[in-house]
């Protein structure tokens, strides 16, 4: 019963993993319709800003950290309105694979900033104190960390649900993303709807980058690790629907946890077959469109 | 057209070259015999192994620069030509047919075993010579040998039975062992030469029957370990074997520690990671007795050994240098102590002189086996734990350091490694 519940614990974790990291490629998607294959390179700038912050500040506290997540997500949003303006604006003109072309470019910069500031060697990011241990109940053990990222991944989704679906600014997002022309002449200033995107989406890739860098070693691949399973995610949940994102992250973990758990033979095999077995049953995804 | 006088000279010599005219080939070499002495460096210096290839790098820059302070190779200075082959055994192919094309037939470097594997295929057609620093699989002195090749560096059969061995003298009372390893050929070698160095040891040394839990795989690249974390946490294992490497391991490591695994795992064996895994964690460091190359402060005694130290602090200002750095060393020492003996670098006579000099390295004198090319030199490894109060964030506690020729495997080119105790 323990290693049920341990696996299911295990299993929400990688999904909220997963999510925070697709979150922000799922808004850009949905809404400038451009892949950023660059996502992944952000969200590594995220966690290398918070190592290097952290250092100097020498922080342990969970409030310093969060705030430090909250810095990184920041400045990685004003990289991602450098980035708007430099590169997306441009992208609107032209065909997608451009865009492929142009983002991919992006993330082998950022592979090469990374080795220029902070080396090739492998850094390691503490955890606060609070988050350095974990909670048990007898036998049962759940580390703090894996309670915390869970419920950072449903505040995320719980206010990016909010902002989009119940707010004003949510409505002109959706009408922006359905119909930019549209939005244009009833009065919606687009440019402004596509630039603060962006940004959302990159400080997005901030935050993800700096509240995972304890979860694990930073090195100038991190990105590439992660991003694979933020785009299958993507491709599962219906590409730009933040929830259909949440939905498949979370159906991924699982299966993927169980997965490895009960045939060990094969680690990290489930991902994929998660990912066939859903796309042949639902070839669209699990929802669609922005909603 | 316009074909200029110079150009009908150039074409001529091209041509006599091509048609290997001894003559002609001779005089050229002896109009470059005070030309610098060229070493091929083809290593991962991008790319995940850089870890790896860029120490390797410093080893052998160093090395150079000793030998040619001294004088160089037989009044010629020696020079590396490097090669970035990013760990893919196409980059590699490529980059070492370009410097044995242009005449730089003595190679070194590589990290990877599937870049070794395909270069060795082609040495003997390229006339090349390759020693290798890293690149560990047994193929490579065993069914995939090839006398152009030459690893100047333990093999894991050696280093993984010293280890189990060291551990059945140390801690014979944790007698029950388990693994963590990467889902790929390494892991599964790795976990069988120690499986074999237990089963060998713990009867004669401890005097007491290992029991062996299967080793658990991880997947290579992942972000998550906590499943395979809590199946280990389940096992009737309080030993445990790592070969997980790299940042894999960073991340397996951190995450085994809210679970409680080092509580539960009397003893951590980490087969490789030297000090990378150190560097990364520092004071998150966890206990554990960890694979090494070389290790300056297991030979102190040796002037060799204190001067490269010296130098890689003056160029990288790290005390703590990786193995690595004294494998990169030790093939340049090889190939100059193999040039001198030769008085020449024409590739058959360099492989006849590896096969039968002791070359200085910084573990102490160093030599290639003849049957199969490996080199027989001390295995060690080290205990490390995270510190608050160390400057590099952690200790080196201790260390162990045994003699390599009382635990290679007999040399069999040709054939398969084979395990007297591990049913494979």
């Amino acid at each position: 019963m323990d290693q049920i519940a341990l696996t299911l614990l295990n299993g929400l974790s990688w999904g909220m993993t997963v999510f925070l990291t697709a979150a922000g490629l799922s808004l850009v998607f949905g809404i400038l319709h451009v892949l950023n294959f660059s996502h992944g390179g952000f969200l590594m700038i995220g966690a290398y800003l918070s190592y290097t912050i952290g250092a100097r500040l020498q922080a342990g506290s969970l409030w310093q950290f969060l705030l430090i997540a909250l810095a990184c997500s920041v400045a990685v949003g004003l990289l991602g309105a450098l980035v708007e303006r430099f590169v997306f604006r441009r992208l609107k003109r032209v065909s997608e694979s451009y865009s492929l072309i142009a983002t991919y470019a992006l993330l082998i910069l950022c592979q090469g900033i990374v080795k220029v500031i902070w080396g090739i060697d492998f850094l390691s990011v503490p955890p606060p104190s609070e988050l350095g241990g974990a909670v048990t109940m007898g036998d049962f053990i759940a580390p703090s960390f894996v309670l915390f990222v869970i419920a950072c991944g449903l505040v995320v989704f719980a206010i990016m649900d909010m902002v989009l679906q119940r707010t004003e600014v949510g409505k002109r997002v959706q009408s922006v993303a359905i119909d930019p022309w549209m939005a244009g002449l009833v009065g919606i200033n687009v440019n402004a709807v596509l630039s603060w995107t962006v940004v959302c989406g990159f400080a997005l890739a901030g935050l993800a980058g700096a509240l995972l860098s304890v979860n694990q070693s930073l090195s100038p691949s991190m990105g590439s690790a992660l991003i694979i399973q933020a785009f299958g995610a993507l491709i599962v949940g219906g590409l730009g629907n933040i929830r259909g994102a949440f939905v498949a992250s979370v159906l991924l973990g699982l299966i993927t946890s169980f997965g490895d758990r009960f045939v060990p033979d094969v680690p990290g095999l489930f991902f994929f077959v998660a990912l066939a077995a859903i796309l042949l049953i639902r070839p669209q995804g699990l929802m669609r469109g922005l909603r | 057209m316009n074909i200029k006088r110079r150009d009908v000279l150039k074409m001529v010599g091209a041509g006599a070259a091509i048609a290997g005219s001894g003559t002609l080939l001779g005089g050229i070499a002896r109009a470059q015999s005070k030309d610098p002495l060229k070493i091929g460096f083809i290593s991962s210096l991008t790319g995940a192994q850089a870890p790896l290839g860029q120490p390797m790098l410093v080893g052998a820059q160093i090395a150079v620069d000793q030998v040619n302070q001294a004088g160089g190779v037989n009044g010629r200075k020696i020079e590396l030509v490097i090669r970035d082959d990013k760990a893919k055994p196409a980059d590699a192919t490529v980059a070492a047919r370009e410097l044995a094309g242009s005449g730089v037939n003595l190679q070194m470097g590589v990290v990877s075993s599937a870049v070794a594997l395909a270069l060795t295929a082609m040495l003997e057609q390229e006339k090349a010579v390759l020693i290798t620093c890293a690149a560990h699989s047994d193929k490579l002195t065993k069914e995939n040998f090839n006398r152009h090749y030459f690893r100047v560096t333990d093999n894991p059969y050696m280093k993984l039975r010293f280890m189990a061995r060291a551990v059945a003298e140390r801690y014979g009372a944790v007698s029950r062992w388990s693994g963590l390893i990467p889902d790929h050929e390494y892991g599964r070698t790795t976990w069988n030469c120690f499986e074999e160095g237990l089963l060998q040891y713990y009867p004669s040394v401890a005097k007491k029957e290992p029991q062996i839990v299967q080793a658990l795989k991880t997947q290579y690249g992942a972000t998550d370990y906590r499943n395979v974390i809590g199946s280990a946490m389940g096992l009737a294992a309080d030993g445990f074997f790592v070969s997980v490497y790299g940042g894999d391991a960073v991340t397996l490591f951190k995450q085994a520690q809210p679970y409680g695994f080092f509580k539960k795992a009397k003893v951590v064996i980490d087969s490789a990671n030297e000090f990378v895994v150190a560097k990364a964690m520092k004071q998150e460091l966890p206990e554990m007795w960890v694979g090494t190359h070389w290790y300056a402060g297991a030979f102190e005694d040796l002037p060799l050994s204190n001067a490269v130290l010296k130098e890689h602090i003056k160029r990288t200002n790290d005390p703590y240098p990786t193995g690595w750095v004294g494998e990169g060393h030790a093939a340049v020492m090889a190939y100059v102590k193999a040039v001198q003996e030769a008085g020449s670098t024409e590739t058959q006579a360099v492989i006849r002189a590896l096969e039968s000099v002791t070359f200085d390295t910084v573990c102490g004198p160093r030599y290639f086996r003849k049957e199969d090319h490996q080199a027989i030199k001390p295995v060690l490894m080290y205990r490390l734990r995270g510190s608050k109060t160390a400057s590099a964030g952690f200790d080196v506690l201790e260390y162990i350091k045994m003699p390599g020729k009382d635990f290679v495997d007999p040399p069999t080119p040709g054939k398969p490694l084979s395990f007297r105790f591990v049913k494979v």
